[in-house]
């Protein structure tokens, strides 16, 4: 038990990571449908993975109308019935800081925390999809270092709401009818051009003290807010010497801040298409990829990239430089990379972008899978990994059944729980007593 | 007149109980108060004793006179959902400092996750706290009622903005959604002045703030198609309520013409419990709060079941508040709802069913295709 040891997540879909996976598959795929969550989420604590993530679709895939959409049941909605459901996984949520004022935030992210006993996580993002303010009645979505700015004050003021009640503020002195010893709740006094929060949560501290805090931004600015406050980094990463990098770049930054670099964890997206055979496992992959529709891929395609590519032919070349977009910076300039590297035509990396979103893409048998997330984590490019299975149900309860026991016989993947709460399970280093 | 001789039972769970000084007498250790735990046994004693539904109150801040606070009402209604299977789950959200998108969307997730046993309590009066908060201005008097109004019209325009089929999966076309069949809501509110926002800080306390909403919704038509919209009679016009509450019967036939297809009445009750007197707890109760509770009805469970058999014909339901719930509750559970299932006063909920279908109410088509259907 002395290794390194790797954590584990799980992107959580219905009917699985790859744009064309519901038509392809013959499972029940049901976005609506809690049972199919239910039985993701199962699924995924059978393996011991530690947690599992929620997205939304505000900022993802914006607007309904828009093709390729698909809908997805609200995320705090999703995670309190899983708390409900399951006893020990981690149960985290993507929420975006653009269009929800700090105070609910904090508040049903901390009522979460106290449904689940303490397993609740926030990954904290960002709109930009045009669209995804459509909801809201803004129309013009907030440039990005506006939209970073925002975030880092939206996490301040909930951390300092969570803060506020210190953990034995609750006495509950029947005798001298007193509930809550007020020395130990502080009034929130946060002000910033953004937000002004003067107030005080009204449930007691939750049992993590604070959910644990994901970021996956891979911006410039979102590395810096992650430094500052993740517990956990998300990023897309589909080259092993470009992973490292950003391993080292994001543990630096961590240290700069003050922080201790062991206790952030990097945690890569992996998509996986695990078959009892390399030559199997292709055959799907080859079949998934027939599958995407091109318009539909070249128009996601040129979301991420930020400018229009759908004149261009699907032979054309992808031009050296790229463009500076307003949303999704990070994987933009990652795609791009790619498709230098490996000599892409522009339709052919449309079809990759729908395919893994950026993502690490795996695709042989369990034992192929295995080995590349044991050399990426001996490499030090991952803590761990955030597994997004091509196709659903059957990509999880594969990856459960064959790949964790090859990672557990590597000595770096647990075989039973410690701790309760997801921070525990994870880990991470225990919160500092809030305000001295 | 729509009143029958069947009488639903609500029943509010908050907390340790509606009475303010429950705490102080409640059985339970402090540390589970706000926990899982509470929440579960108290939602399945509920279901078990064949309770139509069950509300949950809620607030921003501490309430004034008491106890600890409370989690959010939807995360606590999504966490239940999955553990019953027969009772209905009505969160209360306040119009006023709820953005209308995600009232509308996390409801209609709670209808799918509870599959089609989702209300939503409208919540009324002031919020204290609000404005500090959220910093946002927080409607009063006659600019919350117009609001509450947009805010409900809205909400029910997004849970419409999906029709039922337009979930397609269309594999051959690769289309997993028929965009013909969502529809923009493109609501603009009252109000004038500034949307809410750091830009609005200097707009004065108690005057809304306008809001847009284009949609469609994010989440597809849910089971009830329409959650059940229970509001108090005189906050929410009749004509958006399915369920009307009053504070006393007289105000039960005002309701009806108002347009709302159901009411029920609150009542707020300290059984004889315990080898002691519902009017004795009470007292005590009172002694405890330190502020003014408004009075609640005494008595035995028997007498409780003879007025409620009494509000048959008069009413559709009654809220039952009890000042405490570890104690109310067991005597609820044990002698009253048993007694009015004898008399074949109150429906059986059934594994399956619906909130709507459970309270008589039928499913509402979508108005986009009753519009098509009527050219």
């Amino acid at each position: 038990m002395s290794a390194r040891q790797m954590r584990l997540g799980a992107y959580h879909t219905v009917s699985g990571h790859h744009a064309a996976a519901w038509r392809v598959s013959t499972q029940v795929n049901d976005t609506e449908s809690l049972a199919q969550h239910q039985a993701a989420a199962r699924a995924a604590q059978d393996g011991l993975l530690h947690f599992l993530l929620a997205t939304d679709v505000l900022g993802e895939q914006g607007d309904p109308v828009s093709p390729g959409f698909q809908p997805r049941l609200e995320p705090a909605v999703l995670l309190a019935a899983l708390a409900a459901s399951t006893e020990h996984i981690g149960l985290v949520g993507s929420f975006s800081t653009t269009f929800s004022g700090p105070f609910q935030l904090a508040r049903q992210l901390s009522s979460l925390d106290h449904v689940s006993g303490g397993r609740a996580g926030w990954n904290v993002v960002t709109s930009f999809r045009a669209g995804a303010g459509d909801g809201f009645g803004s129309s013009d979505l907030p440039d990005h270092v506006e939209r970073y700015a925002k975030a880092h004050d939206v996490v301040e003021a909930a951390l300092a709401l969570w803060d506020a009640w210190e953990p034995d503020a609750v006495v509950r002195d029947r005798r001298t009818a007193t509930y809550v010893d007020p020395d130990r709740v502080h009034r929130t006094e946060h002000t910033s051009r953004f937000h002004e929060v003067r107030g005080v949560l009204p449930a007691s501290r939750s049992p993590q003290g604070r959910p644990v805090l994901f970021q996956g931004g891979g911006s410039d600015a979102g590395l810096a807010l992650a430094a500052r406050h993740a517990d956990v980094v998300l990023t897309s990463q589909d080259h092993l010497p470009d992973a490292r990098r950003l391993y080292r770049d994001v543990k630096e930054r961590v240290a700069h801040e003050g922080r201790d670099p062991d206790g952030v964890l990097v945690l890569p997206g992996v998509i996986t298409v695990i078959g009892s055979s390399r030559s199997q496992a292709q055959d799907v992959h080859d079949r998934l990829l027939e599958q995407v529709d091109d318009d539909q891929a070249r128009r996601r395609l040129s979301g991420i990239l930020g400018w229009d590519t759908s004149a261009l032919p699907y032979d054309a070349p992808v031009e050296p430089a790229p463009a500076t977009t307003e949303g999704n910076r990070a994987r933009a300039r990652l795609l791009h990379a790619r498709a230098v590297r490996d000599g892409l035509s522009i339709g052919q990396l449309a079809r990759v972008t729908a395919a893994t979103r950026g993502h690490l893409l795996l695709v042989g048998t369990a034992q192929d899978v295995a080995d590349e997330l044991l050399a990426w984590h001996a490499d030090e490019a991952a803590d761990g990994f955030l597994v997004g299975p091509a196709v659903m149900p059957s990509g999880l309860r594969r990856f459960v059944r064959d790949v964790v026991p090859l990672l557990q016989r590597a000595g770096v993947f647990r075989t039973s729980r410690e701790g309760r709460t997801l921070r525990e399970q994870l880990a991470l280093p225990p919160l500092g007593t809030p305000r001295p | 007149m729509s009143t029958s001789s069947v009488l639903h039972v609500g029943l509010e769970v908050d907390g340790a109980g509606a009475h303010p000084a429950a705490w102080r007498a409640a059985a339970r250790s402090s540390s589970d108060a706000l926990g899982p735990a509470r929440l579960r046994d108290v939602v399945a004693a509920a279901e078990n004793a064949g309770v139509t539904f069950v509300t949950f109150d809620d607030s921003l801040v501490p309430p004034a006179a008491g106890p600890a606070g409370r989690l959010d009402a939807v995360t606590r209604a999504a966490y239940v959902a999955p553990l019953t299977s027969r009772i209905g789950l009505v969160p209360l959200v306040h119009p006023a400092v709820t953005e209308p998108f995600h009232v509308a969307s996390q409801l209609a997730a709670l209808d799918h996750a509870s599959l089609g046993r989702g209300g939503w309590f409208v919540g009324a009066g002031d919020v204290p706290g609000a404005r500090r908060a959220l910093d946002r201005p927080v409607a009063a008097g006659a600019d919350l009622l117009d609001e509450t109004a947009d805010v409900v019209t809205v909400v029910r325009d997004l849970w419409d903005s999906w029709e039922d089929d337009a979930v397609v999966r269309d594999s051959a076309t690769g289309r997993y959604v028929d965009r013909d069949r969502l529809h923009y809501v493109d609501f603009a509110s009252g109000g004038e002045g500034l949307p809410a926002g750091p830009s609005s800080r200097g707009t004065a306390d108690g005057v809304r703030a306008p809001f847009t909403v284009k949609g469609p919704s994010i989440v597809p038509r849910s089971p009830q198609g329409q959650l059940v919209v229970v509001g108090r009679a005189g906050t929410v016009p009749g004509g958006l309520l399915d369920v009307a509450l009053v504070a006393t019967t007289d105000a039960a036939a005002r309701a009806r013409e108002d347009g709302a297809p159901l009411v029920v009445v609150d009542l707020a009750v300290t059984l004889d419990a315990a080898g002691r007197l519902g009017a004795d707890r009470r007292a005590e109760l009172d002694g405890l709060a330190g502020v003014p509770v408004p009075a609640t009805w005494t008595g035995s469970a028997v007498d409780l079941v003879d007025v409620l058999l009494g509000l048959r014909g008069v009413v559709d339901g009654v809220r039952l508040l009890p000042s405490e719930l570890d104690v109310d509750l067991p005597v609820l559970v044990r002698d009253v709802l048993p007694a009015l299932r004898v008399a074949r006063a109150v429906p059986t909920p059934r594994p399956g069913a619906t909130l709507r279908d459970t309270l008589g109410l039928p499913r509402p088509t979508n108005r986009h295709v009753a519009a098509a259907a009527t050219v």
